[in-house]
């Protein structure tokens, strides 16, 4: 669908993005996340068509986006993380005048009008004007703007910044409609926690190169093998330190006196050992069990490790 | 044109039936309550109206036509429209004439009222302006007025996009002042006595060109249409660049010999000097106007040894076409001039600047060479600017070193009668050699050597 091949970006004195190369399948929603500063928009600007490359190119299904801008972004859409929309517009008049943009016939610009209403859920405000929309629907008409010529591939750069609980899950909604039309979607998300509700793929970068680039369920089954485990006593005791310091193939990531955090490798076994381990130095344990371990504890653990030991190539 | 998506978002905009019906409306009223006030005095109403018209289309349409992209890009709408599906010539119309389409309207509402005024004029046996000649000044000079706002908003967003309102203010006073001096005279058409007597034209007097007799009028509607010609085709081709097209430079390469050929008519000099002054002006206007990206100039160069000429010439900067340009043409005059060429005549007046003009031109060829010496010394000092950690502000310290380098050093050897020295500060041959390029040499090593320290610090980045 979507290969990146060897991008490099430089601004000056600095370089954005270094080899950067990946292959995306098509009907996939690919979480691209990193630290602030990692090249993510950066990385949608250049796959967008948007900034022209130092060196690499970027194929969407064979056509080289920056050689034949026009006829990508003719099947492409990009939302950037800083959007606008034309306030004294209606809905409607911002989803013909989109439509029309594209080059949608004149014929099937009502249709495409009324399909990108429909599949963001703004039917009912088709005649409100856009700078009378709250944040999550305003989201919802900029996603259905970039979506309304039906793109083959979408790109959207942060875009559950700054939305409520409710129009998170609503966006989260409508990007898993959009993925089961067809669409391959790339999203950028610093969210991590709710990336995993919908994203199939995660895609990780730091400073410039990809970190990580594979399925989330492999990445989680990679995680389960390594359990979180959080400790509670029922009053401080100087020895839980001590104690858990001794012992190897841990990792103690938090530590209070009274509570602790740490990582740990295997399974059940050795978590009952450590447990009796406590239990008989006469540690008051009051709560042992092991946190949820998802997206989050492996992109920290990729983006903590040192530079050139967290990469596990790109997915082909 | 209704089928340009852009243009036709503007319409919705813009046009809305109170705005659409107020316009006519006004303009009855003001018009019906001048002639009552001014006892039918068709004349005065006549110029009147062209100089509101003039308001409108020179001030208010650049302010709009600048404003067209500002608005975009401070909406966070602009990169939406860089993805759509719209054609750099559909963008560039729909921009140019949609953000400016109510300002059009309310143009035509004072057209109809000069042209009204000229037919009642006519009626009682006045002569009033030719109708055709005010609708090719607004329209073609308007045009030509908002395509150049509107290039200069492009560049200059380009360059700095969070100075908003300074970059439109800047874009729009350009076209306004290109739409008051060169279309509308400045000055001597809107002068008290013009207003109240016969609107007679501005543009008096013949002008020759390559020892053709043309009207000034004829001369003037010329330079205006093809200003406007190339101002709209500089616009589409930078809207081309904004939308990532690989853009060869080929329409700047005909603009500079366009603007040579023209000027080399009435080029009063036979060694083509003022050709030579405008190609140096124009190296100067386009470095102005190149964002000067080093990532975009290492492109050029790493695409050097690697044979990709496409590349090369697509990235290569407008100014160092200039400067090529100048330089070839400035030798060519010094060889001719060494070779025994004319000399121009000295000028009357000695103060500084007509004394140093007489001094440059008893050493004319010498004086030549200085000056592509200068400019590469100011453009290696500029692009030192540009490639310094603080480039943003790389215009500003280029426009402040320019003004102290040249004029207050010159101006203080002139007075203090160190006229022997000024080939250290300004290029001006005094027939000496070692006084004439020594001191140049070594600024020029010194510029270089900034230059390129700047450049290897941020070009360390290596090509894989």
């Amino acid at each position: 669908m979507i290969r990146v091949e060897h991008l490099i970006f430089d601004y000056p004195g600095h370089r954005a993005l270094d080899d950067v190369s990946f292959h995306i399948e098509r009907g996939t929603i690919t979480a691209l996340v990193g630290p602030n500063g990692a090249g993510k928009s950066t990385l949608m600007r250049v796959c967008s068509g948007l900034e022209r490359p130092f060196a690499g190119r970027v194929l969407l299904e064979d056509i080289d986006v920056h050689e034949k801008p026009r006829a990508a972004h003719g099947r492409m859409g990009y939302l950037p993380d800083f959007f606008g929309l034309y306030d004294e517009m209606t809905v409607r008049q911002c989803l013909e005048y989109r439509s029309a943009a594209q080059g949608v016939p004149p014929d099937r610009r009502c249709d495409a009008v009324e399909k990108a209403a429909q599949r963001m859920a703004i039917t009912d405000r088709l005649n409100q004007r856009a700078g009378e929309l709250s944040r999550g629907l305003r989201q919802r008409l900029a996603i259905a703007q970039a979506t309304i010529h039906d793109p083959v591939f979408l790109l959207l750069d942060e875009p559950a910044s700054g939305l409520d609980p409710e129009a998170r899950i609503a966006l989260a909604d409508a990007l898993k409609t959009l993925s089961a039309e067809g669409m391959t979607i790339i999203v950028s998300s610093h969210i991590l926690a709710e990336l995993d509700d919908y994203s199939t793929h995660i895609l990780m970068i730091r400073k410039g190169k990809i970190v990580e680039h594979a399925p989330i369920a492999q990445i989680e089954n990679e995680a389960a093998g390594r359990a979180t485990i959080a400790i509670e006593l029922a009053a401080a005791d100087p020895r839980l330190a001590e104690i858990l310091a001794s012992i190897h193939g841990i990792v103690v990531e938090q530590i209070d006196g009274k509570r602790a955090v740490l990582s740990a490798n295997g399974g059940f076994t050795s978590r009952q050992a450590l447990l009796k381990l406590m239990i008989d130095a006469g540690l008051p344990v009051v709560a042992f069990g092991a946190e949820k371990q998802r997206l989050q504890d492996a992109y920290l653990a990729r983006m903590r490790a040192p530079e050139g030991e967290a990469s596990a190539g790109p997915v082909e | 044109m209704i089928f340009n998506p852009e243009f036709r978002r503007n319409v919705w905009v813009q046009f809305t039936w109170p705005k659409l019906l107020a316009a006519p409306l006004v303009t009855i009223i003001v018009t019906y309550a001048f002639l009552i006030v001014k006892n039918n005095d068709y004349r005065l109403l006549q110029n009147i109206a062209e100089l509101i018209g003039a308001v409108i289309v020179g001030l208010w349409g650049t302010r709009r036509a600048a404003d067209a992209l500002a608005e975009e890009v401070s909406g966070g709408t602009w990169e939406s429209q860089r993805m759509s599906g719209l054609g750099a010539w559909q963008m560039t119309w729909g921009k140019l004439i949609g953000s400016a389409g109510f300002v059009w309207y309310c143009a035509a509402m004072t057209m109809i009222v000069i042209f009204w005024a000229a037919s009642r004029i006519e009626a009682v046996g006045g002569i009033a302006r030719p109708g055709l000649q005010v609708a090719f000044e607004f329209i073609v000079g308007g045009l030509m007025a908002q395509s150049v706002a509107f290039v200069i908003a492009l560049l200059l967003l380009r360059k700095a996009a969070q100075h908003r309102r300074l970059t439109i203010t800047l874009a729009q006073s350009c076209g306004f002042l290109l739409f008051f001096f060169l279309v509308r005279g400045g000055f001597l058409q809107h002068s008290p006595g013009l207003m109240q007597q016969d609107s007679a034209d501005w543009a008096v007097g013949d002008r020759s060109w390559y020892g053709q007799i043309y009207s000034t009028r004829t001369v003037l509607n010329v330079t205006i249409a093809c200003g406007c010609f190339w101002a709209v085709l500089g616009a589409y081709r930078l809207m081309r660049t904004e939308l990532q097209y690989r853009s060869l430079p080929w329409v700047w390469l005909l603009f500079m010999l366009c603007v040579s050929v023209s000027v080399a008519g009435f080029d009063p000099w036979p060694q083509l000097g003022l050709v030579f002054l405008a190609l140096v002006l124009l190296t100067y206007l386009s470095f102005f106007a190149d964002n000067r990206d080093p990532v975009r100039y290492r492109w050029a160069l790493l695409a050097i040894p690697e044979g990709d000429w496409l590349q090369v010439i697509s990235a290569i900067p407008w100014w160092l076409i200039s400067y090529l340009l100048a330089a070839a043409l400035g030798f060519a005059i010094a060889a001719n001039l060494s070779a025994g060429g004319g000399i121009l005549p000295p000028q009357g007046e000695v103060t500084p600047f007509a004394g140093m003009l007489w001094m440059a031109q008893q050493h004319m060829a010498g004086s030549l060479i200085l000056v592509m010496l200068f400019m590469l010394r100011d453009l290696l000092i500029l692009l030192w600017f540009s490639c310094s950690p603080w480039r943003a502000k790389a215009d500003v310290a280029g426009i402040i070193y320019l003004a102290l380098i040249y004029w207050p050093l010159a101006a203080l050897l002139w007075v203090t009668d160190e006229q022997r020295l000024l080939p250290v500060v300004v290029p001006i041959a005094t027939g000496v050699p070692a006084v004439d390029y020594v001191p140049i040499g070594i600024e020029l090593a010194f510029a270089l050597f900034l230059f390129y320290a700047r450049w290897r610090e941020i070009t360390r980045l290596k090509r894989r």
